[in-house]
């Protein structure tokens, strides 16, 4: 019974190229979270502390080489996923937080409040991410939390806008008015009635936020301004590895470039996957 | 009888950023207990937004003045909890559209709760589904679809279950805004019954908004029509149908679609209702209306009694004895 509907729902999601790259996106996916997990029985040597010679190609020892100061990429690597994902859950989970409360209360009351939140929201959106993040980064200092916040501001403005636009479409529906019409209070009007009516296009950004905020976090981290070393992070063992480039120590870069490009595709395939099965304009064409 | 509402010199403007619009003009009228009031007049004329003044749902940009008095209290100077705590419970409404007025991602049976729970918030789940099915079933719609999304209902099947959510709580007062506008003739029928039934079985009084004089006048007592804003004649349905007096009523009547007309020509008024923002001077009409005089262009005409009826026509000035103005009415 249980495995003909899973066959049915297998069959319905490669329907078209689309529902395969969903999947592809969640293996991947499944794959890091799995890494991040067992991270302590998968990494063979303590990331911290040097396990061999410095500057060691990959050899059945050490499979994707040592790093300068003698560290274990690999297992920098594996404990790295828990900083990529850590950061990425926490500064999205952040800029959620503050974005949607906000996009909802903002679109649905409407008028002056509405023009000035949103003269603010699109002011911090003309910036160039990175650059917000690099400037509130090197006033927050280094440090997970703070690193996780830059991140967030940068992306409080995403949730804001698309919250904002979807709830001005909502709040005129009829059954917004039939809501109030039954003596609703406005928290329940929002939270019951024009909450899960806009939900879908969140979830999207979220997973879209995910990968973006990773990319963000090891940027920082390549500049120097993310997690202070020796924790692993992909981003600083990307800049650390810039610097040897140039005498053919290849793994120090490839490596950690390959997990970075991956877990953002990824989260992106996810997120698109998502978006299809959420948008009913989309779904439509199948 | 005594009055559960009466409406007195009600204005409600609509600020928009190219000048106002004076959807609702001086209105005032009254109805009793049990009784059913048909407001009816053209699309655009603030009908609807009458239907909106009453529960105090009108959108932000609505200026709201003169009084509405619920059960002896105004409305107008309430505050926002003690109108909400009137909303679905006293006063509740019907809307347009019913594909649209049910939240399309919550079950029908949630909607019913949501309701109950707005008023009762502490309401036992079970005692919910007994009202709810109750309800339910005295409309025609067996129980068990309580566990449906509205989707999964027909446009006729739909607007039943906003009645039964609009009867729920047993208000004293229903609106029913065009609840039949966008259903086809035999569903029409069917609501129409559903809300006569209801009128005969409940204490309920109603305010029907419609266009369509000839649906509503099985069911009302009263009639008000309006235009452009102005209510320009209000009484009683029968006298109303016998003998309209307003000249838009006349036409209005003509109007009603009648395939035993030997021409079966489509009868209609001529000319477009008026831009509110600009309405033309002293009685709106004058334009359209074929008894129009010199008096009708230069000053809007007071509101006259006649016979027990309202009229706001130059053409009744006079008519008789105690015609006396009851609303000096602001341009």
């Amino acid at each position: 019974m249980i495995s003909m509907e899973i066959r049915k729902g297998m069959r319905g999601l490669f329907k078209d190229s689309s529902g395969l790259l969903a999947f592809v996106g969640f293996l991947i996916l499944i794959f890091y979270v799995i890494v991040a997990t067992f991270a302590p029985f998968i990494s063979p040597y303590n990331p911290t502390q040097p396990s061999g010679p410095s500057l060691l190609p990959p050899t059945i020892s050490h499979i994707m080489g040592t790093d300068n100061l003698g560290y274990d990429i690999f297992s920098r690597l594996v404990w790295g996923t828990r900083m990529a994902f850590a950061i990425a859950l926490i500064a999205t989970a952040i800029a959620a937080i503050i974005g949607i409360p906000v996009g909802l209360i903002v679109g649905y009351i409407g008028g002056k409040t509405d023009r000035i939140m949103t003269m603010i929201m699109d002011s911090v959106y003309a910036f160039p991410g990175l650059i917000l993040a690099i400037a509130i980064a090197a006033m927050l200092g280094p440090g997970l939390l703070n690193i996780a916040f830059s991140i967030a501001v940068v992306y409080i403005p995403t949730y804001y806008r698309v919250i904002r636009s979807q709830v001005s479409t909502v709040k005129s529906e009829l059954y917004v008015d039939g809501a109030r019409a039954i003596g609703a209070k406005l928290s329940t009007i929002i939270g019951s009635y024009v909450f899960p009516n806009v939900l879908p296009s969140t979830i999207v950004i979220f997973s879209m936020n995910l990968a973006d905020s990773i990319m963000t976090e090891a940027g920082l981290s390549f500049l120097g301004l993310g997690i202070a070393p020796p924790t692993p992070d992909w981003g600083y063992d990307l800049a650390k590895g810039q610097q040897f480039i140039l005498n053919n120590d290849w793994w120090m870069v490839v490596f950690p470039g390959i997990a970075i490009i991956t877990i953002v595709l990824g989260f992106s395939m996810f997120a698109e996957g998502l978006d299809e099965y959420f948008n009913p304009n989309i779904g439509e064409k199948r | 009888m005594s009055d559960i509402l009466e409406v007195k010199d009600l204005n409600v403007e609509y600020l928009t950023r190219d000048g106002n619009i004076k959807a609702v003009n001086g209105v005032s009228f009254s109805l009793g207990l049990h009784e059913t009031l048909g407001l009816v007049g053209e699309s655009g004329c603030g009908k609807s937004t009458i239907g909106l003044s009453l529960l105090k749902i009108l959108p932000i940009n609505a200026k709201i003045s003169g009084k509405i008095f619920y059960k002896g209290k105004d409305m107008v100077k309430m505050s926002d909890n003690e109108i909400r705590s009137l909303r679905g419970k006293e006063i509740s409404m019907i809307f347009q559209d019913p594909m649209t007025s049910l939240d399309p991602i919550m079950r029908i049976k949630d909607q019913f709760f949501e309701t109950i729970r707005a008023h009762f918030p502490k309401t036992e789940e079970a005692e919910m589904i007994k009202t709810s099915s109750n309800v339910l079933k005295s409309i025609g719609i067996d129980p068990s679809r309580l566990e449906n999304y509205p989707f999964e209902f027909s446009g006729g099947m739909r607007q039943r279950v906003m009645i039964a959510l609009a009867i729920i709580l047993n208000p004293s007062l229903l609106i029913a805004d065009e609840p039949t506008t966008s259903l086809d003739v035999v569903v029409q029928l069917q609501i129409m019954e559903v809300l006569k039934a209801l009128k005969d079985q409940k204490d309920m009084s109603m305010v029907l908004i419609t266009h369509d004089l000839g649906l509503v006048a099985e069911i009302v007592d009263k009639v008000g029509i309006m235009y452009a804003g102005d209510l320009v004649e209000f009484g009683d349905v029968d006298s109303i149908y016998e003998k309209p007096l307003h000249p838009y009523t006349q036409l209005l009547l003509v109007s009603i679609p009648n395939v035993k007309l030997e021409d079966r020509e489509l009868r209609y008024i001529k000319g477009n209702l008026p831009n509110l923002k600009s309405p033309p001077s002293g009685c709106k009409f004058h334009p359209r209306c074929p008894f129009a005089t010199d008096i009708c262009l230069k000053s809007v005409p007071p509101t006259f009694d006649v016979n027990g009826r309202k009229v706001k026509c130059w053409l009744y000035k006079g008519e008789k004895d105690d015609a006396r103005k009851t609303n000096t009415s602001v341009g």
